[in-house]
């Protein structure tokens, strides 16, 4: 296959959720020389965006979406892997967590494995996580991003409990923060004093990469 | 279309509106109240023989309140009452009322408030109709799911809305009516039975005194399918339980056009021969569509090739290059929340569909069950060929169709003759133990025995949940 059909193969990996096929397709473009990066950015970047879109239309079932995810996940990781000199093309860095007292983490996993779809550096410090622990990591990790996912309504104040102690530490200007999440709006973000709200995965791509310019 | 106020918005023509929530089910849920056979009461009359003595047994549903009146003097249930929750207005489902009571302690206050106040507006209407002086009621028990049972006391229930989803007290609680400001007798002895863990409450201890299915022989399962989805399931006396949060979907909620089951909802759903046949409570003109009717509809939907086992509704152009029946092809159209399908074609007003966005809610609700039945399965190492008996409680439980219900995956598929609506269960609980010490004892005993098993922490749950959601696929005639 040459290039252009490289990208299209690899796009449809992901809306069919085909891990084989898309592990296929990383194999023959390395053996090509082809550039991981632009087949991740033109290829399978373009398929998990088309996968969000037929989702939130309803064209797509939510374990469709997650399959699709998965293998999304996969690609990252193979790709990642392989080009570990990559490394300057990274854009920026973003520490993300689920908060404490909340499981949910289906809608950070899509932002995450799109993030790095793009080029930004995405460091998952997992579920449940209190706000003391994401402070200790984002300082630890030197991000310039700190984005918190919330799925339940009453876990939703840790969000405004991370604004909060940043500044109570003196370190708020130090970070952007990002805000998501079902029960979290941008009206909620306002409040908090968060710099970012996104809706989707996309969205937080687009929010993250303006972020990182400033 | 769902409201959400405690305010009328029809004009308070209730005959014409259906869609109100304050609608009265009792009728209903009275047909669902009865006593296993072989209960007896136990409870000794004390006091003078020509007292009158009442007893009332509560069951606080998440979206329904129901009380039940019992004449202690000869242990005959009275009348009983159902009333939408009023805690309704500060949110549908259990999350969003514990965080609207932990905002303050005035907003804690106002939960256990309403609650209180509907259970003393059910008694002073008992006491109307049947003459009685609040004074007479000298007894009444209390079920209701873990957050339910928090709010009714007044006591902090944020632990139960972050993991690990721990209550904040165990074991049965006993009050004074007057401690609670309950209007009966002032020393009334008001028993609340105790919870299992986490959010498997005393609505499930409830139901497990009526099923009695500890005592039952080999593989049961009981669900109670409302807005909590929990499930019991049981073997040769080990019971193993969890809460689904299937969420409010069968209820009507969150459905584009759905409703409680009141007058005008849609309750039954026919296709054949390329018509849409339907049943609506009341016998009149239908307004919306209720959890039974949704059932039904998807399965029939599913039959019919309107829907694939992934839950997509199918084009009008893809349904007719299928060769689907052409009055079927007319009822498909693009919506606002993508494909629909006309179920009742109105002339005057908004025809009644069921879109794509509302076989999505489904298929949660659904797949959230289901994926709750398939882990307990696991965890006790069974599977459902081995299943003897599954026991449908809870009042959308009585009313689902168990064609309807096997057919769109939210139980494991067994012999329909099998499954067995047992009625308001929880709610029959609560009774048992107004009139009976040794089964207050047993609700004790089996409330400890019980395993709980909390899903959002099981490894497997959300990969179980997400194949439930898929629709089973059948071998089935063209239509």
């Amino acid at each position: 296959m040459d290039k252009a059909e490289l990208i299209k193969t690899a796009h449809n990996t992901i809306v069919e959720a085909d891990e084989e096929r898309a592990i296929h397709v990383i194999d023959e473009a390395v053996e090509q020389g082809i550039d991981l990066l632009e087949l991740l950015r033109e290829g399978f970047a373009e398929g998990n965006r088309e996968v969000g879109g037929l989702f939130e239309s309803g064209n797509l079932c939510l374990p469709e979406l997650i399959f699709s995810t998965e293998v999304m996940k996969k690609v990252i990781e193979i790709v990642e892997g392989r080009t570990g000199e990559g490394k300057e093309k990274v854009k920026g860095k973003v520490l993300i967590a689920t908060v404490d007292g909340d499981v949910h983490d289906i809608g950070k996993g899509i932002v995450v494995s799109t993030m790095k779809s793009y080029g930004i550096d995405v460091i998952d410090i997992g579920r449940e996580v209190p706000v003391e622990t994401i402070i200790e990591k984002a300082e630890a990790y030197g991000v310039d991003i700190i984005g918190t996912s919330a799925l339940l309504t009453s876990t939703l104040k840790e969000q405004k409990k991370l604004e909060d102690t940043l500044r109570k530490m003196g370190i708020r200007d130090k970070y952007k923060t990002m805000v998501g999440g079902a029960p979290c709006t941008s009206r909620w973000a306002n409040r908090i004093g968060a710099d970012a709200y996104s809706e989707d995965a996309v969205e937080a791509v687009k929010k993250a990469l303006e972020l990182l310019k400033k | 279309m769902i409201i959400k106020s405690g305010k009328c918005v029809g004009g308070g023509k209730c005959e014409e509106c259906g869609k109100c929530n304050l609608y009265n089910t009792t009728t209903r849920k009275k047909k669902l109240t009865y006593l296993p056979e072989g209960f007896a009461p136990d409870v000794e009359v004390t006091g003078e023989p020509d007292q009158k003595r009442y007893g009332i047994a509560f069951d606080i549903g998440t979206t329904t309140v129901v009380g039940m009146l019992w004449n202690l003097n000869n242990n005959t249930l009275v009348d009983m009452i159902a009333k939408t929750n009023p805690q309704s207005q500060f949110g549908a489902d259990v999350i969003s009322r514990i965080t609207y009571s932990m905002e303050s302690t005035k907003h804690q206050k106002t939960m256990q408030d309403k609650i209180i106040g509907c259970f003393n507006e059910m008694i002073r209407e008992f006491d109307d109709q049947y003459q009685i002086s609040g004074q007479e009621i000298r007894k009444a028990t209390v079920v209701g799911n873990t957050t339910m049972g928090h709010l009714f006391l007044g006591i902090d229930a944020s632990s139960l809305a972050r993991a690990p989803f721990d209550p904040a007290y165990t074991g049965p609680v006993q009050k004074r009516a007057a401690e609670l400001d309950i209007k009966i007798d002032p020393d009334a002895e008001v028993y609340l039975l105790p919870n299992i863990a986490g959010h498997v409450g005393s609505d499930i201890v409830g139901v497990l005194l009526a099923s009695g299915i500890k005592k039952q022989p080999g593989l049961q399962l009981a669900i109670d399918v409302g807005t909590n989805g929990e499930i019991v399931l049981a073997r040769d006396g080990r019971m193993l339980t969890c809460s689904t949060a299937a969420g409010p979907a069968f209820e009507g909620a969150r459905i584009y056009q759905g409703m409680r089951a009141a007058r005008g909802s849609i309750e039954r759903v026919r296709i054949e021969n390329g018509e849409v046949v339907i049943e609506v409570i009341e016998d009149c003109e239908p307004v919306g569509i209720c959890g039974s009717g949704l059932i039904d509809a998807v399965a029939q939907m599913l039959d019919a090739g309107i829907i694939n086992f992934k839950g997509n509704i199918i084009s009008a152009e893809d349904a007719s290059s299928k060769g689907l029946h052409p009055e079927l092809v007319a009822r498909l159209r693009k919506g606002d929340n993508g494909n629909e399908f006309v179920l009742v074609w109105k002339s005057r007003s908004e025809d009644i569909v069921i879109n794509q966005k509302d076989i999505r809610e489904v298929q949660l609700a659904k797949g959230a069950i289901y994926g709750g039945i398939t882990i307990l399965m696991q965890c006790m190492g069974v599977d459902s060929s081995m299943l003897e008996k599954i026991l449908l409680a809870g009042a959308f439980g009585s009313y689902i169709s168990k064609k309807s219900a096997l057919r769109i995956g939210l139980l494991p598929m067994i012999d329909e003759g099998k499954i067995e609506h047992i009625g308001n269960a929880a709610g029959v609980g609560a009774c048992m133990a107004l009139l009976s010490k040794q089964e207050r004892e047993e609700a004790v005993k089996q409330s400890v025995e019980v395993e709980h098993v909390e899903l959002a922490l099981h490894p497997n749950f959300e990969r179980e949940y997400l194949y439930a959601m898929y629709f089973p696929k059948e071998n089935l005639k063209q239509a």
